[in-house]
């Protein structure tokens, strides 16, 4: 009787020994939370330069904005500005100084083109500047964005001195031409 | 007088003899039947649970790397392939941006080194891998990459240490805050 028992409980302990190699071992899936973010942003690259004035009245060599832009349209009830301007009403100086008042800056924005006299007043969404300012453009308004635009855009610029026939004093002149593209 | 001292010795003697039975008293060893069962086991650790995936101007970069240790202890019997599989939960949402919308799985790019392989980067649209139910269109290792070890049929130990990073390679998304979750696993067949 004592070995039946003991045998009993021997086959017992044999069927308490597991059989699991058959069965797939997961390691488990382990998570990863992602994270990323695209800020607004908007790019400006200007080709073409430095400007050679001509003083015949003549246009210049052109300069060309390439903008780039991704923005949230909800954040911006202005649209897309443009402006262009010298940072004084002296525009040029060097031999003399020229104003600000006797250029002229021709622009294609849009695949418009236009013409200014470089003494438009300051614009507020930019910050140009008064009596220096050639022009200030609201390129694309708020209304013709899609829910988040996004593109580019291509303009052209152009100087030319427009009082020819008062001729400078003989010598070198330098200036700056402001180009800006602002989301406000 | 004699009596008395013959009957002291008498006592004296039977005392003595009575000593001599004060022996060590043991019910003998008895045996304890011992029996230990060690498990199967496998575990997966990450460096990270949390990871920032470039965008916006930096978009196709590679974020930093994700290591994942895994260690597993089997017996014998098994069918003997293990299998990885890296995914998102779906195809089309990816990632989440609210407003800005959604990030399709197909625009990451995995690239992983597992069990000492570089494999080439991978865009993350490739079908399920079964063995770790990924999601179809979502998984971003090749059902040809997957099977990673085809020998463990016998009782054994080891452990791989393998590196996952994922890039963005999709257009230009809006700007906005994008958030979803990447699965990692491991399983032995």
């Amino acid at each position: 009787m004592k070995r039946i028992i003991a045998s009993l409980i021997t086959a017992f302990a044999l069927f308490l020994v597991p059989a699991y190699a058959s069965n797939p071992l997961t390691s488990g899936a382990q998570t990863v939370t992602i994270t990323a973010n695209v800020n607004e942003s908007i790019t400006l690259a200007l080709t073409g330069g430095p400007i050679v004035l001509p003083m015949t009245g003549a246009l210049s060599n052109t300069i060309t904005a390439s903008v780039t832009f991704n923005v949230i349209k909800a954040n911006h009830t202005q649209g897309i500005w443009s402006a262009a301007w010298f940072s004084s009403t002296t525009a040029l100086s060097g031999a003399g100084s020229i104003p600000s008042s006797s250029l002229s800056l021709t622009t294609t924005l849009n695949l418009a083109t236009s013409t200014n006299v470089c003494n438009g007043a300051a614009n507020t969404q930019t910050g140009s500047v008064a009596g220096a300012t050639c022009e200030a453009t609201n390129e694309a308004p708020q209304s013709v964005f899609t829910t988040n635009p996004s593109g580019t855009i291509t303009d052209s610029y152009q100087l030319a001195y427009t009082n020819p026939s008062v001729i400078p004093t003989p010598g070198a002149y330098n200036g700056t031409l402001n180009i800006v593209y602002v989301v406000p | 007088m004699r009596k008395i001292l013959l009957s002291l010795i008498l006592i004296g003697v039977l005392a003595g003899a009575n000593l001599s039975y004060a022996g060590t008293v043991t019910a003998g060893p008895q045996s304890v039947a011992l029996t230990a069962s060690q498990g199967e086991s496998m575990t997966l650790s990450l460096s990270t649970n949390s990871l920032t995936i470039p965008l916006g101007a930096a978009a196709g970069t590679y974020s930093s790397p994700i290591t994942a240790n895994v260690a597993w202890n089997i017996a014998s019997g098994h069918v003997g392939t293990l299998t990885v599989g890296a995914w998102f939960s779906s195809a089309s949402a990816a990632l989440n941006g609210g407003t800005g919308g959604n990030l399709p799985s197909s625009s990451f790019t995995l690239q992983a080194t597992i069990n000492g392989a570089t494999l080439a980067p991978t865009v993350c649209n490739q079908p399920t891998i079964a063995a770790v139910s990924s999601v179809a269109g979502a998984t971003c290792i090749p059902a040809a990459n997957a099977v990673v070890l085809s020998n463990l049929t016998t009782a054994s130990q080891g452990t791989l240490t393998d590196t996952y990073a994922l890039a963005y390679t999709g257009a230009l998304a809006p700007p906005a805050t994008y958030t979803g979750t990447f699965y990692i696993d491991y399983v032995i067949q």
